[in-house]
């Protein structure tokens, strides 16, 4: 090192570098300001993003579970309006049937007959509402609806029943029908799947099952009990006694199966129940996310503006000693 | 009579002031020339017969401290050895990366999850799987596309051996001709100081390719030899070869052949490195590049594409896929193949069975690849099978640690950011003992202040000088009037 002399390069030298260090800090602060993230963020992370990558990935899962909990929430509330409208047919039935006695005429059973076609029928296109172009009651053959026109299920059984009217082949006629249990019987009232059940996702862990097709014992009993009144129409053979005490029986039996209805709406109620505990569980594992990736990677406003004041100032000094330095040479002075 | 003695001491000081004024001059002329050493001349006093006879430039100092220059040489060599990682890294993390430090694989495959979880509430809807599907193909798209950049960087580090060599050789020439050129000036008495200023600039150059030392002969030539011993120029300039492959791909590796090494006048330098011991500059970080890191980035990005194909191809996710058949990613419409697993990433692809684009159709992905007939519309259970696939923990092919598939995916973002930031932690602190160097190389540099004090000095000698030639003159002619 000379011990007379400093090149002029050296002081040139020190001072780019110098500016550089500053200016660049300023950049990156700056942009850190306006985008409220740190810019570099493996280097904020020191090289350990996995954790990070980790979060936003269940983040952007339990958006999509958010998303479709709600189709699943608005199938369910569906079903358990369906399932409401068949209660309903089911009492209207119920009390118009009881008002037949022994002491009914043939015209009055006629009339209950009509009715309970009515019912029938209703039922019949409540279970085969679709929603969204997906039966709710077909299980997973969900582009099928799941039952046969009401009009179609009486004239089929009324043409199984056949010349013996008496109750017994009735209610086998009936049974094979729903069931397809007798020999030969191919088509049966319910078309739909027989196999399973649908699955929807509602969680990242959990998994639910809507054990709930129309071919569902709870809910054929309802059906069937409403066929036996409503093929009397058409039974010209039957005694009329006999009308009377499938009516009597019938309603009856409808009264009995409230109970089964009201247990399958519960079913689906505490399915909805399922469905809402996890959304608000999804939201708050969430939100939790949500902060733990702001306290990984989000900028602190006050820091980062109080330390871009200081490099501005440090620039302005830095420029302020370039200029000055410039200034000092001998050939001023001579 | 001491006249013509004391006329010629006087002369003698004004050609030396003159001389002193020219060197003055030639140094503020070169005040901003990087690589030019200050000059100084050296004056003794002259001795003709026994008696004092004035004064005498014995030579012209170039003032350059060679330890200094050495150590600074060696910093610059590590710092473009550091610098070239360290961009080529850099360069690396931005394309396959993604916004807020995620990377771009991991968020191709979020969105794929994301469609799939979509398409397990609707089973029956083909739009949901044909979208689930396309966003699978584009997971494979984006490894396809990840191989293509990683291979091309490369092909770029290949091509800039080529260069660095091409340099290395016409530098090494031109050291060699300027060792002649400065022999033959020394030996003529002439003064051969800008051609040491162009020497050392030529060396600079060639030290950034390699660190060197440099070895002073008493003739004025020099020696050069990297620091690990591999003599460059010895009278005569060593000539490397280098045969540049234009493009590379995953498989192509200097073991493999597909790649060559140096050569040092015709013969191979090390069949085992390639480069030998002339690492340690940007050569050293090209072929490093080339030949190791570049390389490890693709074997992990293979190994995620044999987790992503074996996931899609296990049975126990769809009892369809017997008997080793392709699953729903594939490894060019293939089956896995272990032993094939070099430049995988670069052959992931949809099986065409369920591509849409190609003919396939997207409802297998319910129903099960190689399903005989399509189930029930509503079934959303193979699909969970899949979504469950992808959160199973499963053993690497090579270490065995068992990770989820966005986990694999993760820590392969997080090597790739790794590297990148030790590549600039090892910048930074080379430069930051470049920068001390170099500042204190360029201390010893030209002064411009100090050399307007010389000529300060300069003018009132020649002032002297010149008073001593008036006052001698006007004595003769005093003496001419006796």
């Amino acid at each position: 090192m000379s011990k007379v002399s400093i090149g002029d390069l050296s002081q040139n030298f020190k001072s780019i570098r110098q500016g550089f260090t500053i200016k660049s800090d300023l950049a990156n602060l700056s942009s850190s300001l306006s985008s409220g993230r740190v810019t570099d963020i493996p280097k904020e992370l020191n090289g350990q993003t996995a954790r990070l990558n980790g979060l936003n990935y269940s983040r952007e899962q339990l958006d999509v579970l958010q998303d479709i909990s709600k189709e699943t929430m608005l199938m369910l509330d569906s079903i358990q309006s369906v399932l409401v409208r068949v209660d309903d047919k089911r009492a209207e039935l119920m009390s118009r049937l009881f008002t037949i006695n022994d002491s009914s005429s043939q015209d009055q059973v006629a009339l209950t007959s009509q009715a309970a076609r009515q019912a029938l029928d209703d039922m019949v296109s409540a279970l085969n509402t679709k929603v969204g172009g997906r039966a709710l009651f077909s299980g997973r053959d969900v582009n099928e609806v799941p039952l046969i026109p009401a009009s179609q299920i009486v004239s089929e059984i009324v043409a199984a029943i056949g010349t013996d009217q008496s109750i017994a082949n009735m209610e086998r006629a009936i049974e094979d029908w729903f069931t397809g249990a007798s020999s030969g019987a191919t088509a049966t009232v319910y078309r739909g799947d027989t196999s399973g059940f649908m699955k929807r996702r509602i969680s990242p862990d959990k998994e639910i099952t809507i054990e709930l097709t129309a071919n569902s014992e709870k809910i054929s009993e309802t059906l069937k009990q409403t066929v036996r009144s409503a093929v009397l129409l058409d039974l010209t053979e039957m005694t009329p006694s006999d009308k009377i005490s499938t009516i009597k029986s019938s309603s009856v039996s409808l009264f009995n199966a409230s109970a089964d209805l009201a247990n399958t709406q519960a079913m689906i109620g505490s399915l909805q129940e399922a469905v809402t505990t996890a959304q608000v569980e999804m939201k708050a594992r969430d939100v939790s996310f949500e902060i733990a990736v702001n306290d990984l990677i989000a900028a602190d406003p006050f820091e980062t503006a109080s330390r871009l004041q200081s490099a501005q100032l440090q620039l302005e000094k830095h420029y302020t000693v370039v200029a000055r330095m410039s200034q000092l040479s001998l050939l001023r002075f001579i | 009579m001491s006249f013509s003695g004391a006329l010629n001491n006087a002369i003698t000081g004004l050609t030396a002031s003159s001389r002193l004024a020219e060197v003055v001059s030639s140094n503020l002329s070169n005040a901003l020339t990087e690589g030019y050493a200050r000059r100084s001349v050296e004056l003794t006093p002259a001795q003709i017969g026994g008696r004092g006879g004035g004064v005498q430039v014995t030579g012209i100092v170039r003032f350059v401290d060679p330890g200094l220059l050495a150590d600074r040489r060696l910093a610059e060599a590590a710092l473009s050895n550091d610098q070239r990682s360290a961009d080529s890294l850099s360069r690396l993390e931005t394309t396959l990366g993604g916004v807020d430090g995620s990377s771009k694989l991991i968020e191709l495959f979020a969105g794929f999850e994301r469609a799939l979880i979509t398409a397990s509430s609707d089973p029956a809807s083909e739009t949901r799987l044909a979208t689930a599907v396309t966003r699978l193909g584009d997971v494979a798209a984006g490894m396809q596309d990840a191989t293509r950049s990683i291979q091309k960087l490369r092909q770029e580090a290949d091509a800039a051996i080529v260069a660095d060599i091409a340099k290395l050789n016409t530098g090494l020439a031109n050291i060699a001709s300027l060792n002649k050129d400065i022999l033959r000036l020394k030996a003529s008495g002439s003064d051969p100081s800008a051609l040491l200023d162009m020497r050392q600039t030529a060396v600079d150059e060639v030290a950034t390719i390699v660190p060197l030392r440099e070895i002073q002969r008493s003739n004025g030539t020099i020696g050069l030899m990297t620091s690990t011993g591999t003599t460059l120029l010895d009278g005569r300039a060593a000539v490397f070869g280098f045969q540049g492959t234009p493009t590379i791909t995953a498989d192509m590796t200097r073991e493999s052949g597909a790649l060559s090494g140096l050569t040092l006048d015709g013969r191979m330098i090390d069949p085992d490195t390639g480069i030998g011991r002339l690492g340690g500059g940007a050569l050293g970080a090209n072929f490093m590049l080339r030949d190791k890191t570049l390389v490890d980035a693709q074997t992990g990005l293979d190994d995620l594409a044999v987790d992503l194909i074996a996931r899609f191809q296990d049975p126990q996710n769809d009892p369809t896929i017997t008997g080793g058949a392709a699953g729903i990613l594939t490894d060019g419409n293939n089956p896995l193949n272990l032993i094939d697993r070099v430049g995988l990433a670069g052959r992931i692809s949809l099986n065409p069975a369920i591509d849409p684009l190609r003919g396939g159709i997207p409802s297998r992905l319910r129903d099960g690849l190689y399903a005989p007939e399509t189930g029930p519309v509503g079934d959303s259970s193979q699909i969970n099978a899949w979504v469950k696939a992808l959160a199973a923990p499963r053993p690497d092919a090579l270490t065995g640690t068992t990770q989820t598939a966005p986990e694999r995916l993760a820590a392969f973002a997080e090597s790739i950011s790794g590297l990148r930031l030790s590549a600039q932690a090892a910048v930074s602190f080379s430069s930051a003992k470049w920068d001390s160097l170099r500042q204190a190389e360029l201390a010893n540099g030209v002064d411009s202040d100090f050399e307007l004090q010389q000529l300060i000095k300069v003018e009132k000698a020649y002032a002297a000088n010149a008073r001593v030639i008036e006052t001698v003159n006007f004595m003769m002619q005093r003496l001419m009037e006796i």
